[in-house]
C-alpha cells in the first residue's frame, strides 16, 4: 500500500483516537496539576443589644472572582500525586527515617491507603492468575477425556461460577462463609474453633477473597483451553504414542507446546482482568480489610465529588441562611482566607 | 475422575445450596447447629407449616439487602 493511501486509510482512526483517547488523558494529566481554589471567608461580627457575636461564612463574591480569574484551580505541581492519599513521598521517608526494622517500615508503608492497595492488587493478581489458569487447564484437560454424553453437563456446571453475575456469586459465597453459613462452619469445624471468623481477620479475608477470585475466574481459562484442546493435531498425538510417550510426555510435549499461544493470550487478559478487581470486596463487604487500586480510585474520585458537590450545595445555600442576619444587625466584616471543611460550614 | 467430581462439587454446590435455601426460612439456610434441619426444613414447617415456602425473600434475603425491596436493618 502506498503511504498517501495507507495514511487517508488510517487518519479517521487516528483522528478518534486522538480526539477521545490521548486528549482527555493529556487533560487529566493538565488538570491534576492543579487544585480548587480556597474559599474566601469572610469574618463577620454581629452587634446587638446583647453584645457582638463572631461568625464566619463564605465570601461568594471574592471566591467566584477568584474562580473567574483562574478557572483551572490555583497551580500545585505534583502535590497532589506525592501527598499522603497517594505517593506519601514526605510519610514514606518520616517511616524510614523511624522504622527500627524493615517489618516496622513495611508495617507503617502498609498503613498508607495507596500502598495498602497496591500490595492487595498485586498479591491478587499474582496468586489468582496463576492459579486460574493452571486449574482451569487441568479441567481442561480432565473434561475432554470424557465421555461425550458427559461433556456437556460437566461444561455447564464449570461455566456455571463464570455465567452468573459476579456480584451474584460473590454475594452467595458472602453468606456461605458468614459464622453461620455452612463454609464458615465447615471452616470454623476444621480450626476446632467456634469464633473463627473470615470476616474479621485480614490474612483471612486477604484469602477468601483470593480464593473467590480463582473460583470465579477459573471456567474463563477451562473454556479457552477447552476449546484449544480440540485443534491439537491428532496425528501427532498418534506419532508420539507410536513412539512410546506416555501421557505426561505427551502433553509436556504435544499438548502445551500447542496451547502457548493461548497461555500468552490468557495471561495477558487475567492479569488485566484481576489486576482491576473491585466487585468482590464490595460483595464481601470487605473493604475494611482490603482494598484494591480500583476501589482505591473509585473512592478518591467519588470522595473528591462528594466533597465538590457538597461544596456546591453549601455555598448556594448559604447566602440565603445570612440574608436575615444582615438585615437585622449592624455588620463589620473582614476578609480572609483559610479552607474550612464542608461538612462543618452551617447546615 | 475424581478430580473432576470436587471440581464438579466446588463448582456448582455454592448455587445448588443456596438455590435449596431460598425455598427455606433464615432459621434453616444459617442453620449451623443442625444442618439436617436445612435439608428437611425443620424451622420452615414450624413457621410456615410446609418444609418449602416461597415467601423466603421476607427472611434472609431481604436481610442481605439482596431482593432490593429495603433492609429490615
Amino acid at each position: 500500500m502506498k503511504h498517501r493511501t495507507f495514511i487517508w486509510f488510517i487518519l479517521p482512526s487516528a483522528v478518534a483516537m486522538l480526539l477521545f483517547i490521548a486528549a482527555p488523558i493529556v487533560s487529566v494529566v493538565f488538570q491534576s496539576l492543579y487544585a480548587p481554589h480556597e474559599q474566601v471567608l469572610v469574618e463577620v461580627e454581629n452587634c446587638g443589644p446583647f453584645g457582638c457575636t463572631k461568625s464566619t461564612s463564605v465570601d461568594q463574591n471574592a471566591t467566584q472572582q477568584l474562580r473567574d480569574e483562574q478557572p483551572l484551580g490555583r497551580f500545585v505541581g505534583g502535590a497532589i500525586y506525592t501527598n499522603r492519599s497517594h505517593l506519601a513521598f514526605a510519610e514514606i521517608g518520616d517511616a524510614w527515617r523511624n522504622s527500627d526494622s524493615v517489618g516496622a517500615f513495611l508495617s507503617a508503608v502498609m498503613n498508607l491507603p495507596f500502598y495498602s492497595a497496591l500490595a492487595f492488587t498485586l498479591a491478587y493478581t499474582a496468586i489468582v492468575t496463576p492459579c486460574a489458569i493452571i486449574f482451569g487447564f487441568l479441567i481442561a484437560l480432565a473434561v475432554n477425556t470424557l465421555p461425550r454424553l458427559l461433556k456437556g453437563p460437566m461444561i455447564f456446571f464449570s461455566l456455571l461460577p463464570m455465567i452468573v453475575t459476579p456480584l451474584i456469586g460473590a454475594l452467595i459465597l458472602f453468606w456461605m462463609i458468614d459464622a453461620r453459613g455452612i463454609i464458615g462452619s465447615f471452616i470454623q469445624y476444621l480450626a476446632n474453633d467456634p469464633d473463627l471468623s473470615l470476616k474479621a481477620s485480614t490474612p483471612l479475608t486477604w484469602i477468601m477473597l483470593m480464593v473467590y477470585g480463582i473460583w470465579s475466574t477459573l471456567p474463563f481459562a477451562f473454556v479457552v483451553y477447552y476449546a484449544g484442546l480440540q485443534t491439537v493435531p491428532q496425528d501427532t498425538l498418534e506419532s508420539a504414542m507410536i513412539d512410546g510417550a506416555s501421557r505426561w510426555e505427551r502433553i509436556r510435549h504435544v499438548v502445551i507446546p500447542h496451547l502457548l499461544p493461548l497461555t500468552t493470550f490468557l495471561v495477558l487478559i487475567k492479569i488485566m482482568d484481576n489486576f482491576r478487581v473491585f466487585e468482590p470486596i464490595v460483595s464481601f463487604n470487605a473493604a475494611a480489610h482490603a482494598q484494591s487500586l480500583s476501589g482505591f480510585i473509585y473512592q478518591d474520585l467519588s470522595g473528591e465529588t462528594q466533597l465538590l458537590s457538597s461544596a456546591a450545595a453549601t455555598s448556594s445555600d448559604h447566602p440565603r441562611r445570612l440574608r436575615p442576619a444582615f438585615a437585622s444587625h449592624h455588620a463589620r466584616t473582614s476578609v480572609n482566607t483559610a479552607i474550612r471543611e464542608p461538612e462543618k460550614w452551617p447546615a | 475422575m475424581e478430580f473432576l467430581l470436587i471440581w464438579l462439587v466446588i463448582a456448582s454446590f455454592p448455587f445448588l445450596w443456596t438455590l435449596w435455601g431460598s425455598f427455606k426460612v433464615e432459621g434453616d439456610f444459617f442453620s449451623s447447629p443442625d444442618w439436617a434441619n436445612a435439608l428437611y426444613g425443620t424451622m420452615t414447617t414450624v413457621e410456615t407449616g410446609s418444609s418449602f415456602t416461597g415467601t423466603a425473600c421476607g427472611g434472609a434475603w431481604v436481610q442481605e439487602e439482596f431482593c432490593g425491596g429495603g433492609s429490615t436493618r
